[in-house]
């Protein structure tokens, strides 16, 4: 439908008539002037009855749009000239090539799609992306964008639009609350920090665009590859991100793969040796003795690279009782977090237990 | 146009990283309040709170009498600019403008009339037809203003806009954005790191530190009275010389000695909270316009008066910055007038502190020992 509002809305800079486009019952769809939208036009069924294509009353001239073998618009313009049944011929015309441009879209789409979810088989995507003049040798990567699924449908838009020039990028909706961005990367084949620049830039800037409408979004950046028929990898990667992000990095709005870090090694891990490795570590759940204001003082511990004068300072409280929380944490959990290798044991600890409880949650989440 | 409460806002994230702490604060309808910091203070995740785009932990935040806590960033009635103009490179400046409008489906003439005004206020009518590519750094900032302005907020709210700009189009856009403000008689909060951003655009500056507000005062209030020495090191540029220094007091005299030097208070610091510290070791601050070299101040004030070796001259044209160390152990800043100055590398200079714009610290707390 969009299509064809457009090719009015040209239209109206080109003619200085009113033309519109029907549906078969006479319900205006598209008008070059847009009050007409929503109307319908009696004259409809008549023009539908005649053997002939072009048809007319005192002051408009109808004619029948076939899109394949069936009828399926009728356009008018205001006009009995002569010329104006050439107008209509050139306007179907132009009505036909953009339905049909539309209709490869969507089979392009819809063939990325199977790309991304493996469903094409390997050997055929490069033919098949040939005749959707896809260039399998570019180098892409792939953005997950995750939001609410009240705003799903308004982050496509917005997408879509930021990246209307289909070279540079492919935004397609996964789900409702899923968008995707194949993203052309041939700009970032050159040196590591070129890839880096490209990656923030581009991740910040779809983040801020978002932003600046108002929505909250989550975006999974996946791995660089270098062919088309790659994308599917750059895909789970950049859902991967998204989920080990979430888990580990809860006000992080861009995890990328590459940078995921700790949370990466333990994602892959069994629950039984996660939990194993807890029960070792935090004995009788030591972990839960520690109050809020004792684990607020360890995050800021090791934000500070286990400092203690520039950790009191940052917390603003006296070094005295830094030290005495410290050694709180040490009467707790055997762990002595001013020593080097029971600060490495605790933070990976740490990291552990939110992923188990990660698991856990999501458990619940299930059964409900 | 809009007043803004936040009241004991919070802003905890999972594993106990507090980003925010206890943030109150009242902004006038039609202030420019500006939020400033260093990098990782709390003050970007403030303003994301405003705008809805973070969750707030505790306390409330209002837009004039409404609690907007639970409130979808689209209906908060507010308009964000970012330091990414985040503008769609393949569509017209008009288009851009328009674009969030077309969003919420608003008339088209609603749109047009809204997009013309702005364009005029902005002076950009004539790149109306123009795409991103085709504008400067400084012509795509007025068009991500341009976008705030046609949703005809009731709170501007902007993070770091001009980061992406160079050192003099920023000067020329601070000057622009303050203009702006004047015109369009609107709450504005703006985020920055950049001090004198912050000095020359905001009716009101909150200074951050680790999600803690410092100081809320005007920007003269600030540089004049800083409440701690935080505050009095990050605003201002050079920023202010920090000494150890010991108070000493003789009947009703007080003074302050370090590396020998030995200055005379003026009357107003003979209170109680400094002759109480008689014998301690405090903060002195004194801003580098506050010592100087010019002869007839020197030999003047007596009092203040010290010398020292100069390291560096640094000239800027209209003032004069020198390097200098004091018993060749204590280094300090000193902005002099190059018309009169005559301090040169190598050189002894005999410089003295101006009293009456000098400030007192504790050294435990660090906050200002005279309110």
């Amino acid at each position: 439908m969009e299509e064809i509002k457009k090719c009015m809305r040209q239209t109206k800079t080109i003619l200085k008539q009113d033309v519109g486009v029907m549906d078969t019952n006479g319900l205006v769809i598209a008008s070059t002037d847009p009050e007409n939208e929503g109307r319908t036009d009696s004259s409809a069924r008549a023009v539908m009855m005649s053997d002939d294509v072009f048809s007319g009353t005192a002051d408009r001239t109808y004619m029948k749009v076939a899109i394949g073998e069936q009828f399926k618009y009728i356009l008018y313009i205001q006009s009995d000239e002569p010329s104006a049944r050439i107008y209509l011929e050139l306007i179907a015309e132009w009505i036909k090539t953009a339905v049909k441009e539309r209709g490869t879209d969507a089979e392009k789409e819809l063939f990325t799609k199977n790309v991304l979810l493996e469903n094409e088989l390997q050997g055929e995507i490069p033919i098949k992306a040939r005749e959707y003049k896809i260039n399998c040798s570019e180098a892409r990567i792939v953005f997950v964008v995750r939001s609410t699924r009240e705003d799903g449908a308004e982050v496509l838009e917005i997408l879509q639009n930021f990246y209307s020039d289909s070279e540079s990028a492919c935004v397609l909706a996964m789900d409702e609350t899923t968008t995707i961005i194949v993203l052309n990367a041939e700009e970032a084949i050159g040196s590591e920090d070129e890839r880096n620049i490209f990656i923030e830039n581009s991740a910040k800037s779809v983040l801020d665009c978002l932003n600046n409408e108002g929505l909250t979004v989550f975006i999974g950046v996946g791995s660089f590859v270098s062919l088309f028929q790659h994308i599917s990898k750059s895909y789970r990667d950049a859902m991967l991100a998204l989920r080990v992000g979430k888990i580990f990095e809860k006000n992080c709005y861009i995890s990328r793969y590459d940078k995921l870090g700790l949370g990466r090694l333990i994602y892959q891990l069994p629950a039984t040796l996660c939990q194993m490795f807890i029960d070792e570590v935090f004995p009788n759940e030591a972990y839960k003795t520690l109050d809020d204001d004792t684990i607020v003082t360890i995050e800021s511990f090791f934000a500070n690279n286990l400092n203690g004068s520039e950790t009191s300072r940052e917390l603003y409280v006296h070094r005295n009782t830094l030290v005495y929380r410290l050694d709180k944490v040490k009467k707790n959990t055997g762990l002595d977090l001013r020593s080097f290798d029971d600060a490495v044991l605790f933070k990976m600890a740490s990291m552990v237990r939110t992923y188990l409880e990660y698991l856990e949650t999501s458990k619940d989440n299930m059964i409900r | 146009m809009a007043s803004l409460s936040f009241q004991h806002v919070y802003k905890k994230y999972d594993g106990g990283v507090v980003a925010v702490s206890d943030f109150n604060l009242e902004v006038a309808d039609k202030e420019f309040v500006i939020l400033v910091g260093p990098s990782g203070c709390g003050k970007s995740t403030t303003l994301r709170m405003l705008a809805g785009l973070e969750d707030i932990s505790e306390g409330e935040i209002y837009i004039e009498d409404r609690v907007i806590n639970d409130v979808l960033p689209k209906d908060r009635d507010i308009a964000m600019v970012f330091q990414n103009y985040a503008l769609y490179p393949h569509m017209t400046v008009k288009d851009n403008m328009a674009f969030s409008l077309k969003l919420k489906k608003m008339p088209k003439e609603e749109i047009n009339r809204r997009v013309s005004e702005a364009a005029k206020i902005l002076e950009i009518e004539h790149l109306l037809d123009r795409k991103p590519k085709a504008l400067s750094g400084g012509q795509r900032q007025r068009v991500a203003l341009g976008r705030a302005i046609v949703r005809d907020p009731k709170v501007f709210l902007m993070d770091e806009p001009l980061s992406n700009l160079d050192a003099k189009l920023r000067v020329q856009m601070r000057v622009e954005i303050t203009k702006l403000h004047h015109r369009l008689k609107t709450t504005f909060i703006y985020v920055t790191h950049d001090q004198t951003e912050a000095m020359t655009m905001g009716t009101r500056i909150v200074v951050m530190k680790d999600g803690f507000i410092q100081q809320v005062d005007s920007p003269t209030e600030l540089y004049d009275n800083p409440v701690n020495t935080f505050v009095a090191g990050f605003i201002g540029m050079p920023p202010m010389n920090f000494i150890n220094a010991t108070i000493n007091v003789e009947g009703s005299d007080v003074y302050v000695s370090f590396e020998n030097v030995t200055v005379r208070l003026p009357e107003r610091y003979a209170v109680e909270e400094v002759m109480e510290r008689d014998g301690q070791e405090v903060i002195f601050g004194v801003r580098p316009e506050a010592i100087t070299d010019e002869a007839t101040f020197v030999t003047d004030h007596p009092d203040t008066a010290f010398s020292a070796d100069v390291d560096v001259v640094e000239m800027l044209g209209a003032e004069t910055y020198l390097y200098v160390t004091v018993n060749g152990s204590l280094p300090l800043t000193c902005r002099v007038d190059p018309t009169t100055s005559q301090s040169a590398v190598g050189q002894v200079v005999d410089l003295a502190i101006d009293a009456n714009r000098i400030h007192l610290f504790d050294k435990d707390t660090e906050q200002s020992i005279i309110s």
